[in-house]
């Protein structure tokens, strides 16, 4: 079981959140913006991954 | 690795990702939903992977039970529609689009529905086989 990834998304998350704030205290949102929309692209490809590997997954389970 | 593990790791994964997704929520909501979609699909695979070897067995199981191989097929395809639609739409409910999860159960009656019209359609032949022997016999 991949624990690891669930921690790999939370430690993202939270430097995000992080860096966000630091990005708007000093004045540059639109920077912090673009780190937001990178976090997302991160985690959406980590993501995708498992999707995929759960469809493959359940094909050759249920034989779909 | 025993049962008491697997249930104390699914537990611990399961408990990991809630509480980590409500640290999240507040801040960053779009990633503490893909937390929880990635903690929910993590935790599935590991299951269906305990049951891949199982799955072979129940099929022979059924076979020397009488059922042909063709009927328990569709049985074990709708219970894995039934599984990715609910994963979908318990998903989309997290999200806040109750609308999507309710197309996504759609989505599943409806597969389930082309699945199963085979099996309907070789009931209704019996049926209607018997009935026309009695109508030739009385």
């Amino acid at each position: 079981m991949d624990v690891d990834l669930i921690f790999k998304i939370a430690a993202i998350g939270i430097i995000v959140s992080v860096l966000n704030q630091l990005l708007i205290r000093s004045g540059r949102e639109e920077q912090g913006m673009l780190l937001t929309l990178a976090g997302l692209i991160v985690v959406l490809s980590m993501v995708v991954v498992q999707v995929s590997d759960l469809f493959a997954t359940v094909k050759t389970v249920f034989g779909l | 690795m025993s049962v008491m593990e697997m249930l104390v790791a699914v537990v611990g994964a399961l408990l990991c990702g809630a509480l980590l997704a409500a640290v999240l929520r507040t801040h960053r909501p779009e990633l503490a939903m893909g937390l929880s979609l990635l903690a929910g699909i993590v935790v599935v695979l590991f299951l269906l992977r305990q049951i891949l070897p199982l799955a072979g067995t129940v099929r022979r199981m059924a076979v020397l039970g009488g059922l042909s191989e063709g009927s328990f097929a569709v049985v074990f395809r709708a219970a894995g529609v039934c599984l990715l639609t609910q994963i979908v739409a318990d998903t989309c409910r997290d999200a806040g689009e109750s609308a999507l999860a309710g197309k996504a159960e759609l989505a599943g009656r409806v597969l389930l529905l082309l699945l199963t019209v085979p099996l309907f359609e070789q009931i209704l032949t019996l049926i209607l086989s018997v009935v026309h022997q009695q109508a030739v016999t009385g």
